[in-house]
């Protein structure tokens, strides 16, 4: 049972229930010993009332008493000295009740079971009956006493049928078992109650996050109405939705542009195979077309290696490979590899390096990062124009900044179509992210700048 | 007609001018922006294809300086820009179609044909006078919707051009514009030899007169028998 409220149920009704019936059983018992302790009173009161009664006069014991029914069952008897007790008198309903021995401990109560057959309860007197030289009476008239004068030890048994006791704490026994039954309802229905409200804020919480798919990660946990305890996992909770809702933009706009990226070229590709299967052409044009068809393929199959090893970066199932990287160097080299169209147009360059530029990187992203820079600027670069490139090092923090004259192409600082060669910007930002980083583009009335900055750089 | 070309990827301004021109169409190809906006000012075109991601100047900002000087250039934009917003910045900036990279060169040749006819208030792609059909998407010429004319591509595009605005003269210079490109070597007398190698075709065809001159004006197409 894996539910919270279930599990919370169950621990507490398990706490709480064994506590009601060992109270149930505890009350039981003591008002059980409670009625039994006042039966005995009554036995002992009544044993009193017969002791107080019993003389020793004229060498016989007597039993001065007008109504001897009015005593209920009892027998006297004299202490045994050998083998069987002289029974003295009583109510004769107790024939069957041994005497107690002279050794046992007196007064003693226990149940016994009566004449009739009936459960009763008899308390035993072990006591010497006064001496009342003065005194008549006949009681035990037929018993010859000894000539001695002393008074013998009295044993006297008093009992009481305890069907009316029994019956009573049968009674409360009902009445406790109804109240625990009652109570173990209430304290069950109270339980559930009270984990329903309590556990409502959970619910609530379970209910906004459930309702949270990849639609909705814009969505955020209301943090402010839970309670204490809960209020860390919403705002936990609310964390994670900020990295899940980056992470998804971050493949959404990689995806984008991915897509954006091979569109001209399968475009390219699309259009002169199309127009060279629209009707019979000579064998040159078919070269012609073949030759376009390589030259794409072939810078598209650069396009797409860069994709899928920035797609395998910024999703974290391929770690960069950081090695040390003159990123002065990397640069210098894919200018090397880019310069040509620039020059040709009269675009004039300038590359400075200041100080050491060694950066813990993956060289291959660096290099398709400054590749697609660099080739940007070459080919879009006006006539005439300059390209200037800076790195420098200050403290922890390496910047390349490469500035150009701009062209009209450049509109806006995010505009995603400003790179022809390999990936587009939002890739190139895509991938300084990947590397840890920062990648800004500004445009300033004629002049474009782009930075790519290192920080927390270790010294060389 | 006559198509401006406005595409920085060489490959696909050159298979696009290729195919148009195999269409019938004169084309004119350019690679930047700049240039694109100097030929749509200097040329009246039947229809501009522009690319938006362009060297120079933006494809965007083309449009809007075309819009803004009163150019009415039917504008087809090519680009890889495939986001709905892209698409609607487009047309709100003067675009009259939207093209997406990748696309099929035959669905461009139609789009093409349907934004040449617009500005004529034509919608269906048959234009008729009396016996003769003219189908703009086939590019051909019918009579009696049985024997279809034998012109050369020249002959169609004037027959177009003219049929396209029937009823209302065209001068030989606005003909030489729409009808002939810049790759084009183009004698002074070609238009009234092309005009007069067409009436010898209709003519024969039983077409008579379909085509008049107008002194010191031009050339008008008879629309009597409607369209």
């Amino acid at each position: 049972m894996n539910s919270l409220r279930s599990r919370l149920t169950i621990a507490l009704l398990s706490a709480i229930l064994p506590l009601i019936v060992v109270v149930g059983i505890g009350l039981h018992v003591f008002v059980q010993s409670s009625l039994i302790a006042r039966f005995d009173d009554g036995l002992v009161a009544r044993a009193r009332s017969i002791t107080n009664a019993t003389k020793f006069e004229h060498g016989r014991v007597e039993l001065d008493i007008a109504d001897e029914g009015s005593l209920g069952l009892f027998e006297l008897r004299a202490q045994p000295i050998t083998g069987t007790s002289e029974l003295i008198g009583g109510s004769r309903s107790l024939g069957s009740e041994p005497v107690e021995p002279a050794s046992a401990e007196l007064p003693t109560a226990r149940d016994v079971i009566l004449t009739s057959g009936e459960a009763g309860r008899s308390l035993t007197v072990r006591f010497t009956p006064r001496e009342d030289p003065e005194g008549e009476g006949d009681f035990g008239a037929n018993q010859p006493i000894a000539t001695t004068p002393a008074a013998p030890n009295l044993v006297l048994v008093v009992a009481a049928k305890r069907d009316e006791l029994d019956a009573t704490v049968r009674s409360l026994d009902l009445a406790i078992l109804g109240c625990g039954a009652l109570l173990v309802g209430g304290v069950v229905a109270s339980v559930a109650l009270a984990l329903r409200r309590g556990l409502r804020p959970v619910a609530s919480l379970a209910a906004e996050v459930e309702a949270i798919d990849a639609s909705r990660l814009s969505s955020r946990v209301s943090e402010g109405a839970l309670p204490l305890e809960l209020q860390p996992i919403a705002m936990r909770t609310n964390a994670l939705l900020d990295r899940i809702n980056d992470a998804f933009e971050r493949e959404r706009r990689l995806t984008a542009s991915a897509a954006h990226e091979l569109r001209t070229p399968i475009a390219e590709i699309r259009a002169v195979t199309e127009l060279a299967l629209s009707r019979a052409r000579s064998a040159t044009e078919y070269q012609q077309a073949l030759r376009s068809v390589f030259d794409v393929s072939t810078r598209m199959q650069s396009s797409v290696e860069g994709l899928l090893r920035l797609a395998r970066i910024a999703s974290w199932r391929e770690p960069p490979n950081l090695e040390p990287v003159d990123i002065a160097i990397v640069v210098r080299d894919a200018w090397d590899r880019a310069m040509a169209p620039a020059l040709a147009r009269g675009v004039r360059a300038t590359f400075e390096k200041r100080s050491t530029t060694e950066v813990q990187t993956d060289r291959a992203l660096v290099t398709l990062i400054a590749g697609n820079l660099l080739a940007n600027a070459a080919e879009y670069t006006p006539d005439g124009g300059d390209i200037t490139s800076e790195v420098s090092r200050s403290g922890e923090r390496i910047v390349w900044r490469l500035v150009n004259t701009a062209s009209e192409r450049v509109r806006t600082p995010d505009a995603g179509e400003t790179v022809h060669l390999g990936i587009g910007l939002p890739l190139v930002a895509a991938a300084a992210a990947a590397l840890g980083a920062t990648f800004n583009q500004e445009r300033q009335s004629a002049r474009f700048t782009v930075t790519l900055e290192w920080t927390g750089v270790a010294n060389a | 007609m006559r198509i401006l070309i406005v595409e920085d990827s060489t490959n696909i301004r050159e298979s696009v001018a290729q195919a148009l021109r195999e269409a019938g169409y004169a084309v004119d190809a350019v690679g930047d922006g700049r240039q694109g906006f100097i030929y749509v000012q200097t040329t009246e075109y039947d229809v501009a294809i522009l690319d938006l991601g362009l060297p120079e100047m933006d494809g965007l900002t083309v449009l809007r300086r075309m819009r803004e000087k009163g150019i009415a250039t039917p504008v087809l934009v090519l680009t890889a820009r495939d986001a709905i917003d892209d698409r609607v910045l487009g047309l709100r900036s003067g675009a009259d179609d939207y093209l997406v990279k990748p696309f099929a060169l035959a669905e461009l040749l139609a789009r093409v044909a349907v934004l040449v006819r617009r500005p004529h208030g034509v919608r269906s792609s048959a234009l008729r006078f009396g016996p003769l059909s003219i189908d703009t998407v086939t590019r051909t010429a019918t009579v009696n919707d049985r024997a279809t004319l034998d012109l050369s591509p020249r002959e169609y595009r004037v027959l177009e051009y003219l049929a396209l605005r029937a009823g209302k003269p065209v001068t030989r210079m606005e003909l030489e514009d729409h009808v002939y490109d810049e790759r084009s070597q183009v004698m002074s007398n070609a238009i009234d030899s092309a005009i007069c190698a067409l009436r010898a075709k209709l003519d024969a065809a039983g077409c008579h007169d379909l085509i008049r001159t107008r002194r010191k004006v031009g050339y008008v197409l008879s629309s009597g028998a409607g369209r």
